[in-house]
């Protein structure tokens, strides 16, 4: 039985693409979910916006992006600064409708971080791990029925 | 697919203004970029500090419109304000980022006004069109037909 919990970001209309949060029962490890409901207002409101720029397709580094190195190629993150000092929410990219939408991109947002320049790619890997993990797919099946149907295709 | 999870996270006033803030200022880092400038630069052409504008840039404010027009004349740009029925009375989608409409202007031809619109007609009064379709010259029409197009 699954200890990771998915969750859709609420308060969006997921038209091409969709945001969620993936949570462990009983571990703050995956701590984006947590992080993002304790941000005060404004900074909710700046995050948001940019989970939006996403979300409607606009490309603009500075605040979010994938990495081109093929190992890390599901990784993604959203960034923001408050008061000078970087934030950042990490997740993983994949697709979550298969069978009727093939281009549907979800991203599952995993872990919170603070950070300077050069990107901590422990948490790149801790999501490769994460992105692959049985129980993980199982969660987000839970709420992505067709995303189960598409890994076992895919294993087969 | 699409899945609505009702009220979208912009139904109140401030999270609205704070979307479409975010937009603009999207906007302007957009522009810098292009143009090589830095939030000092900007600050410079603005007259104002470096960390007023890094401010701005990093947390959107509820913006006066006086300052978004400073903001984006500094950059050599300008600034419309639209009103648009999505048919989404409710919100349940949120705003429509204002690049979309730059974007659609820009498909557009740049349109400078009605007349550059595509497909666009000058609404013809229909006295004046019935009297162009009788074969009537202006001079012939009698007064109360001009005073009935307005024009006298």
């Amino acid at each position: 039985m699954s200890n990771f919990v998915f969750t859709h970001v609420s308060g969006y209309s997921f038209r091409r693409r969709a945001l969620g949060f993936l949570q462990r029962d009983g571990s703050t490890e995956l701590d984006a979910k947590a992080h993002f409901e304790e941000l005060v207002e404004k900074d909710a409101n700046l995050v948001r916006s940019r989970f939006g720029h996403w979300l409607e397709g606009k490309i603009f580094d500075k605040y979010f992006h994938g990495w081109s190195d093929e190992q890390y190629r599901q990784c993604f993150v959203f960034k923001w600064e408050k008061r000078h000092k970087p934030q950042r929410l990490y997740g993983f990219l994949c697709h979550p409708n298969p069978s009727t939408d093939k281009g549907f991109l979800l991203c599952v947002l995993a872990y919170f971080a603070t950070k300077d320049d050069a990107t901590d790619y422990t948490i790149l890997d801790r999501l490769n791990k994460l992105r692959q993990d049985f129980s993980v797919i199982s969660a987000i099946s839970a709420e992505c029925a067709e995303f189960m149907v598409g890994k076992s295709k895919w294993n087969h | 697919m699409e899945s609505l999870k009702k009220p979208h996270w912009t139904s109140s006033t401030n999270s609205f203004v704070a979307k479409i803030s975010g937009d603009f200022v999207l906007q302007i880092e957009q522009r810098l970029d292009k143009e090589g400038l830095t939030h000092a630069a900007l600050a410079a052409l603005l007259n104002v500090t470096e960390s007023s504008v890094s401010q701005k840039m990093n947390q959107p404010p509820n913006f006066k419109l006086s300052t978004i027009v400073e903001y984006a004349r500094a950059l050599g740009l300008k600034v419309s304000i639209v009103a648009y029925d999505d048919g989404d009375p409710n919100n349940e989608r949120g705003p429509i980022n204002s690049e979309i409409f730059y974007e659609c202007w820009k498909r557009a031809g740049s349109p400078a006004d009605f007349f550059d619109l595509p497909n666009f007609k000058v609404p013809i009064d229909p006295v004046i069109e019935q009297a162009v379709n009788e074969g009537h010259q202006m001079g012939d029409w009698p007064l109360t037909k001009l005073a009935a197009t307005g024009n006298i």
